[in-house]
């Protein structure tokens, strides 16, 4: 009697654990939930896109409106007072420079990791490639009445195919740190299409990547860390940073 | 473009990948409990290879006297290969002093596992043949709940669960984790036809099967090759997950490395041995699902991230401390791995969201398998995070050194 309804028991059991077939279904099943949670995942990655990229043009903006206060400052100066303020207006400069190298990383963050937005940033790069020059114009005519507390550093290099490019980027980056408002970098993008780039590279005689111009030399190929400082404190004695 | 591209795509093959684990979840949780009451008895001839295992083979050999089996059924035979320490004395003494179960030893210079389990198997004279690792202890039900599955004469070889013996330390702790997981991701691609391999941790094999296919030198993993020798002869590898055996684990990272190189390389040798199980119609989930997706791509991804990680930490220390960075490797690579970096992480909003999606994916499928195999101890979610973000890395990088060594065709025995 008991080893009937031992037997039953097994046979359910055995029944309970029948052989399910799995076919093609499986992995189509599969893949149609895949495919609605990746693209949830990428709509949530263009909302942000758009987003980080609309914040962009929108500092863009901002640092346009204070390179234009510049100019109409330096035109007061010029032509209406006396007194030439200097402190003024280098200050001015290095803060927009400041703003300026910001960008510049954030830039360099979005060409990598953007998919569909990339016209808009290329503009913004164009725009900003246009404002650096003029920067670094408005910065050498201060230098010229003022005289120089600040080395300028003009970088020319390429995002494709430039190993030594982002050697150099890190070299200036870790100098950046040292000498903070002492070194005033402009890094120029020469595939930016911009015809002032190509001025300056016929009046620096740049023929390769990357290339430095510091104080109207022009040095080409990976400039160490410490070749580089001896020459930025060759025109900067005495501070700090120096010794 | 083209490294977001490549994110998206691996992105979405983890997704995929996991959303397939997720949909199987619950048929393997359902299969759980289920058992196989034997209904006879087939002799047994446990092979037990065992080089330089003096510390661990009494033990392993003790617990076979524990088993709940008909002890007249039952055969042992040790086969001692090689060794330069008294793992035969200490199997010899052992046998002199126990009675009632039948063990025989044998002896052989060193010439690998599969020429030790070759010639046991010469010796072996019952229906079925086990395969024991000499630092594997096996459970007193373990045989009994086995021998059920093979009333099915589709059946070639049963597998067992097996577990890590009182993991204490860290390293066993988070071997620990790895084992419940793969438990659970055995019992899965066991429903599917598609297990292939069958461990030395009291696996059970037909031996008039493993007669015909033997155990090959071919490969350092002779229990995959095995395996999947027995998967061609149309025979099934099914799983008995109430049958449990305990296993010693390397204690330490360099113990570990040894095993796993050999493990590796012997899965990619096995790979490049079986390809024609690749595509093939007749091993329709292992062919076209479980071994070149499942098993292959993602340990491609995994180590491909791992290796772009490494990368990155060595940029940037290299950056802090030398104050020039030149790893001109990965540029060299002519790939732009900036999307996938780890600085660039947060900045990226699609490597974010993929790698979020995925992390919750894997979560999810770990607190299944933790809760369906009623694994108790909390503590053991304490190791979760580093068997994530650490242990998960370094086995990454255990892979890529064994491609390596692989690719650089050393030779290396068991």
């Amino acid at each position: 009697m008991a080893d009937r309804s031992g037997n039953k028991e097994e046979r359910k059991e055995e029944k309970k654990y029948e052989e399910k077939r799995y076919t093609t279904g499986l992995y189509l099943k599969a893949f149609a939930i895949s495919v609605a949670i990746f693209s949830c995942g990428l709509l949530i990655g263009i909302y942000i896109e758009n987003f980080f990229t609309s914040d962009l043009s929108a500092r863009t903006a901002v640092i346009e409106n204070s390179v234009r206060e510049i100019e109409l400052e330096m035109l007061y100066f010029q032509d209406l007072s006396d007194t030439y303020s200097c402190d003024f207006l280098s200050a001015v400069i290095v803060k927009t420079n400041s703003n300026l190298d910001t960008l510049a990383q954030e830039l360099q963050y979005s060409e990598k990791n953007i998919l569909f937005t990339k016209e808009t940033i290329r503009n913004i790069k164009m725009t900003y490639t246009s404002l650096l020059i003029k920067d670094w114009l408005l910065q050498e005519k201060v230098k010229k009445s003022c005289g120089a507390d600040a080395v300028t550093v003009l970088y020319f290099y390429t995002t494709e195919s430039c190993d030594d490019c982002v050697t150099q980027g890190d070299v200036l980056t870790l100098l950046k740190d040292t000498f903070k408002e002492k070194l005033m970098v402009f890094p120029i993008d020469t595939q930016i299409d911009i015809s002032m780039t190509k001025i300056l590279m016929d009046r620096f005689n740049v023929t390769a990547m990357p290339s430095i111009v510091i104080n109207g030399e022009t040095y080409t190929g990976v400039i160490g860390k410490d070749e580089l400082t001896g020459t930025i404190c060759e025109q900067l004695p005495g501070i700090d940073e120096c010794k | 473009m083209f490294n977001i591209l490549f994110l998206l795509f691996v992105s979405f093959m983890a997704i995929y990948i996991n959303v397939w684990f997720l949909l199987m979840s619950p048929d393997v949780k359902a299969r759980m409990g289920e058992k196989r009451k034997a209904k006879r008895t087939p002799a047994i001839s446990i092979l037990i290879p065992a080089h330089n295992e003096a510390t661990t083979v009494a033990k392993t050999l003790k617990s076979l006297l524990g088993l709940d089996y008909p002890k007249d059924k039952l055969e042992v035979i040790v086969i001692e290969n090689g060794s330069t320490d008294n793992t035969l004395n200490v199997v010899r003494r052992f046998v002199k002093s126990v009675s009632g179960l039948k063990i025989r030893v044998l002896s052989m210079p060193e010439s690998g596992k599969a020429k030790a389990l070759n010639l046991g198997l010469k010796h072996a004279k019952g229906e079925l043949i086990g395969v024991l690792d000499a630092d594997t202890f096996v459970t007193r039900t373990c045989l009994k709940r086995m021998v059920g599955y093979f009333d099915d004469s589709c059946v070639g070889a049963v597998t067992n669960h097996v577990k890590i013996v009182k993991p204490h330390r860290l390293i066993p702790s988070l071997q620990d984790i790895e084992y419940i997981f793969s438990a659970f991701s055995k019992k899965l691609i066991s429903l599917l036809d598609a297990l292939y391999v069958v461990p030395g941790t009291l696996s059970l094999m037909r031996r008039d099967l493993v007669n015909k296919v033997g155990f090959s030198q071919d490969t350092l993993t002779e229990d995959m090759d095995v395996a999947i020798c027995i998967l061609k002869k149309n025979y099934k590898i099914v799983n008995a997950l109430d049958a449990v055996s305990y296993t010693d684990v390397p204690k330490s990272l360099k113990g570990l490395l040894k095993q796993r190189i050999r493990w590796y390389r012997g899965f990619m040798q096995n790979f490049r041995k079986h390809s024609d199980v690749i595509f093939n119609r007749k091993f329709p989930h292992l062919g076209y699902f479980v071994l070149p997706f499942a098993s292959l791509l993602a340990i491609f991804i995994g180590s491909f991230l791992t290796l772009v990680l490494i990368f990155d930490i060595i940029r940037s220390v290299t950056l802090f401390v030398k104050g020039v960075a030149y790893i001109p490797l990965l540029e060299k690579l002519s790939l732009d791995l900036g999307a996938l970096s780890i600085t660039n992480f947060i900045i990226s909003p699609y490597s974010t969201i993929s790698y979020a999606i995925i992390l919750i994916e894997t979560f999810i499928i770990l607190v299944i398998s933790f809760r369906a195999l009623k694994v108790e101890s909390k503590k053991k979610f304490i190791f979760l995070p580093i068997y994530f973000f650490m242990y998960y890395c370094l086995i990454m990088v255990f892979w890529i050194i064994s491609a390596f060594m692989e690719l650089l065709g050393r030779r290396k025995r068991w």
